[in-house]
């Protein structure tokens, strides 16, 4: 079963972005008429247990070009997006091995010691930095300055075209997290030192 | 999807069983096919009652959210089922736990499929959380009325990555032990914190005993219970705040 395309996409477009944000579902006026009377075709053996009155909650008579049922439309992607990752977590446990190496043993140092890969950017930063300084700023600063964002970020506008020079500069903080971490991840040997993967070799486990 | 055909079988057994009241008690209508049913399907069932009876079209389209944030519950639901199997041959000490993992791989029944499986939802789920905050930062999602949920949207990022550094430590390999030791000391360089925190941390000056069993409290217990209230919250909240945002 498919979606049509709405024929007047961009008037209903225009419905839907003024309608205020913050109306809780089904608040009165917005109600819909009550839902049809059992009977129909295909129902003939439902049992009626109970009849529960519901004004204003089952949205069955909602207009149906700005939204599309829950049951099937929603629940059809879900259940098949659930069984992709499924199939991919079968087939990745199945070829792919966790690693295990040998008893955790405090006298032997491996050669490089790396923490887990998320935050393999944060220990290539305290290379480049007083410990004392990164160690304590990087995480407090990354967290806080990701909850403060809504409450900095006031202009009125959503899309990413609109407010190009915070889309960019989050883009370039995650990217540069994103190469932090890749050297961390690939770059980093012995002693820390700088590692070319393709002629030294991984010094990374995941 | 159906052809308003839900359930006339032909089989005796079939439609005896369907017209018992055990399952009509269970089932309290048929296979649903009209709007009404349909509504009625998600409305009166506890789990899908997560959702309203109707969302908005936009929302469905896949490269709207690309589903991460599904896929990052998904995956601690996943998380939670393989974690609790992993339980009943994990005992967090340090003189057994390598052993345990080491008789998980070689002769429990699926136990190395089972551990494996946790390992890559584990950092598969780390990838989508981060995937799903850049898509929301994208959309603009976090404005009003949603900035509260983006707050815990990040609480929900740092219990991710809590999750997964904790449990990195159980296998009590030397990755696990050095990985752990390096990881928890650029948490202790804080001048004035550091032999508080590190102690509060470890359970100890280093790695060790004590580390193993805090990490296991935290990672069975502690955290995932904190996480998923914090998921009832941030799923609550988009409800409330007047479902998927959009269309941009
Ligand atoms: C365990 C981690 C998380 C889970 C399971 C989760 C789950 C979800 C789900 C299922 C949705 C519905 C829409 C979608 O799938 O995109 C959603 C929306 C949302 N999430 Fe998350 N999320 C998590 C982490 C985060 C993080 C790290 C942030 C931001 C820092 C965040 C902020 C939001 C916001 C603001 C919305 C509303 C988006 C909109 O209306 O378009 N979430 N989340």
């Amino acid at each position: 079963m498919t979606i049509e395309k709405r024929p007047n996409a961009t008037a209903d477009k225009n419905v839907l972005t003024q309608a205020p944000e913050r109306a809780p579902v089904g608040s009165p006026g917005a109600g819909p008429k009550l839902p049809g009377p059992p009977g129909v075709p295909g129902t003939e053996r439902f049992r009626l247990l109970a009849y529960v009155k519901q004004e204003s909650m089952v949205r069955v008579d909602k207009r149906p070009d700005e939204t599309v049922l829950t049951w099937p439309h929603l629940l059809r992607i879900e259940f098949l997006g659930a069984m992709l990752i499924t199939a991919l977590l079968v087939v990745a446990s199945v070829m792919i091995p966790a690693p295990l190496e040998e008893m955790a043993n405090p006298a032997v140092t491996p050669h490089v010691a790396k923490a887990p890969w998320y935050f393999l950017g944060l220990q290539e930063l305290l290379s480049y930095f007083n410990p004392t300084v990164a160690g304590v700023l990087v995480m407090p600063v990354y967290l806080g300055g990701l909850m403060l964002i809504p409450y900095v970020d006031r202009s009125p506008f959503k899309a990413a075209r609109d407010r190009k020079m915070f889309w960019i500069f989050f883009l370039c903080v995650m990217i540069g997290g994103l190469i932090v971490t890749f050297i961390g991840m690939f770059f980093r040997g012995p002693g820390w030192n700088w590692v070319w993967p393709w002629v030294e070799g991984l010094y990374f486990t995941l | 999807m159906s052809n308003g055909e839900p359930h006339s079988d032909g089989n005796p057994v079939v439609r005896w069983v369907k017209e018992s009241s055990v399952w009509r008690s269970l089932f309290r209508q048929p296979y649903p096919t009209t709007s009404r049913t349909r509504s009625l399907a998600v409305f009166n069932n506890v789990f899908l009652h997560l959702h309203p009876v109707r969302v908005k079209r936009h929302a469905v389209r896949y490269t709207y959210t690309f589903g991460l944030g599904g896929i990052s519950f998904f995956l601690f639901l996943v998380l939670t089922v393989t974690g609790l199997y992993l339980m009943f041959f994990y005992v967090p000490s340090i003189s057994q736990a390598y052993q345990d993992i080491q008789t998980i791989e070689a002769t429990v029944a699926f136990g190395a499929f089972v551990r494996n499986m946790h390992r890559w939802a584990a950092h598969l789920m780390v990838l989508t959380v981060f995937l799903h905050m850049i898509r929301v930062f994208y959309h603009g999602a976090y404005k009003p009325p949603r900035e509260f949920n983006w707050v815990i949207g990040v609480l929900l990022l740092f219990f991710t990555l809590a999750l997964s550094f904790t449990g990195y430590l159980l296998p009590w390999d030397q990755i696990a032990y050095w990985a752990i030791t390096v990881g928890t000391q650029m948490a202790t360089y804080a001048p004035l914190l550091s032999s508080e925190s590190s102690f509060f941390i470890l359970g100890g000056v280093q790695v060790g005993q004590g580390t193993l069993l805090r990490f296991y409290v935290a990672h069975v217990i502690v955290f995932p219970l904190i996480a998923a209230i914090f998921m009832i919250v941030h799923f609550w909240r988009i409800r409330k705040d007047g479902g998927i945002s959009g269309p941009v």
